[in-house]
């Protein structure tokens, strides 16, 4: 990536796959390593590749379909590059386009498919703790066994030293739930939510209400990655990565899934600020040119904190910022989440975001803000900026 | 004394254990730089700041504080049914830049303040380890 590559040799996504989305437990006809296989399958097609063209494999979160096991069911004969970012939870999922785009980009493979696949009701839930300490010994004695209760101490001083309302907070998830009903692929697509029920929802883990946290579902879904140059020998649309990351703020590694020693002013900030300079840095561009951005929601207000970490609003703004009216679809500044996220189309770990950001470089979103040239994936701890070639 | 909840017995990484094995002695410590003083917690084996890895196990002082918390409604086994709501403290001692997750044990959910001064009491688990929690009240 940045300029100091030829075009040739820059990273873009060619083609993206998903299978159906379920809630939790939904899928019961097919193992989660069969959910990969056709959410790989379908990128390469939607590519207009042949599957067994694909020589990179590249996915995040512990996944457990491993690529021996993807080769035995997809044939994947030419495949010379397999990688996972480390870590239990999908903040490696914009990672895992990074790595991809660094394989592509060094000639270590040249189509790299970069894949999420859950089917929670035949394993652990993930959003149990699974595969989730940072800390061991230091949570489950006092009872921080799942992801809510991790985060919700970050939420709850973040909400106090801003000020934050909860009227505030609810527009990420109405404004989700809106975009869900334009998405036929959204699970709460005929879901509608209004302020009175989200304000009336019950206490998950203070402030976390029930409508602050994303959904727990089944599904897969995939982006195929290769360079400029082989882009341009296939038929379809291409979409530019014009930078992509991973890292946080020292101190993150004890951070919310960990023991809650980072500094105060990354405690309430969510870990993304200097992530996020560098990424802008390298795609030469700044907020003000982002037209639409798919931000990891997991829990709404993280969605705040990444707002103001990536340079939409100040530190303390977003609140008000989304108040405002700045993040709905189509009259807002900056429309995000427009398949409707976590919150209200699917979790699959943020890579379904990855998917809905390469459909609005496309122009193919159901919520497709106008002309949209550039768009950010953000989460705290990956990111990457999507382009038109 | 009943125990505030009935979670597991603490089941530490090696760089952990002089932690535990203090609390055995009803102390809590936490890890001090032998090199340049600051201190750190989660117990890690070089300190971040100068790379030194000399250890020292420092008391930490009475007085703690209440950084942050949740109070958790949703019970995720069965045997926490009956203790939800629960609170999940993060507990900053300001004058060692560390904090510690614990709970505290005698305030209910409404009474909870960031800021709220705290004091390090102790409840031991079914290992029969000592677990540093905390009191509310100013006594
Ligand atoms: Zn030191």
């Amino acid at each position: 990536m940045g300029e100091s590559k030829g075009a040739e040799s820059r990273a873009c996504i060619v083609g993206i796959g998903e299978t159906d989305y379920t809630r939790r437990g939904g899928i019961s006809d097919r193992s989660e390593l069969a959910l990969a296989c056709a959410a790989v399958a379908n990128a390469a097609k939607d590519a207009g590749l042949d599957v067994n063209d694909i020589d990179g494999l590249s996915s995040y979160a512990n996944d457990e379909s491993v690529p021996w096991l993807m080769q035995e069911s997809l044939g994947l004969p030419k495949l010379r590059y397999a990688t996972m970012a480390w870590g239990g939870g999908g903040g490696g999922c914009f990672a895992a386009i990074a790595q991809a785009a660094a394989a592509v980009e060094s000639g270590a493979a040249n189509y790299v498919a970069v894949f999420r696949s859950l089917c929670q009701g035949q394993r652990k839930r993930f959003g149990q703790g699974y595969g989730v300490p940072h800390s061991p010994g230091f949570l489950d004695p006092f009872g921080m066994f799942a992801p809510p209760f991790m985060l919700a101490p970050l939420a709850q001083r973040y909400k106090h030293d801003y000020g934050i309302r909860e009227e505030q907070v609810a527009e990420i998830a109405l404004s989700g739930r809106a975009n869900a009903a334009r998405n036929p692929r959204a699970v709460f697509k005929d879901r509608p939510l209004d302020l009175e029920t989200y304000l009336s929802s019950r206490m998950v883990a203070d402030p976390l209400r029930l409508y602050d946290c994303c959904q727990e579902n089944d599904g897969a879904c995939a982006l195929v990655v290769t360079t400029e140059e082989r882009a341009r020998d296939l038929s379809g649309p291409v979409v530019r990565i014009l930078a992509a990351g991973q890292g946080a703020e020292p101190g993150w590694g004890s951070g919310g899934l960990g023991s809650h020693n980072m500094p105060e002013e990354d405690y309430k900030a969510g870990g993304g600020r200097t992530l996020a300079n560098r990424l802008y840095a390298k795609a030469g561009i700044g907020p003000e040119d982002v037209d639409t951005a798919q931000i990891y929601d997991h829990f709404t207000y993280f969605v705040l904190m990444n707002l103001e970490s990536f340079g939409f609003c100040g530190r303390g703004e977003a609140g008000a910022y989304v108040a405002d009216g700045n993040i709905r679809w189509s009259t807002g500044k900056l429309p995000i989440n427009t398949s409707g996220g976590h919150l209200s189309e699917a979790y699959i770990h943020g890579l379904n975001l990855a998917v809905e950001g390469v459909r609005q470089i496309r122009g193919t979103s159901t919520s497709q803000v106008a002309d949209a040239e550039i768009c950010l994936l953000a989460n705290s701890s990956s990111a990457a900026i999507l382009g038109r070639v | 004394m009943n125990r505030y909840l009935p979670t597991p017995s603490p089941n530490p990484p090696m760089d952990a254990v002089p932690f535990w094995d203090w609390c055995r002695k009803r102390e809590l410590r936490f890890q001090q730089c032998g090199a340049c003083g600051r201190h750190r917690h989660p117990p890690a084996p070089v300190c971040r700041f100068c790379g030194s890895d000399q250890v020292k196990w420092d008391p930490a002082p009475d007085e703690a504080e209440l950084f942050s918390y949740t109070i958790v409604h949703n019970a995720v086994t069965e045997a926490l049914k009956s203790y939800v709501p629960y609170n999940i403290a993060v507990v900053g001692f300001p004058s060692l830049q560390v904090r510690l997750i614990s709970n505290i044990i005698d305030m209910p959910p409404s009474s909870l303040r960031i800021g709220m001064p705290l004091r390090l009491t102790w409840q031991e688990c079914d290992d029969g380890t000592p677990l540093p929690l905390f009191l509310g009240e100013k006594s």
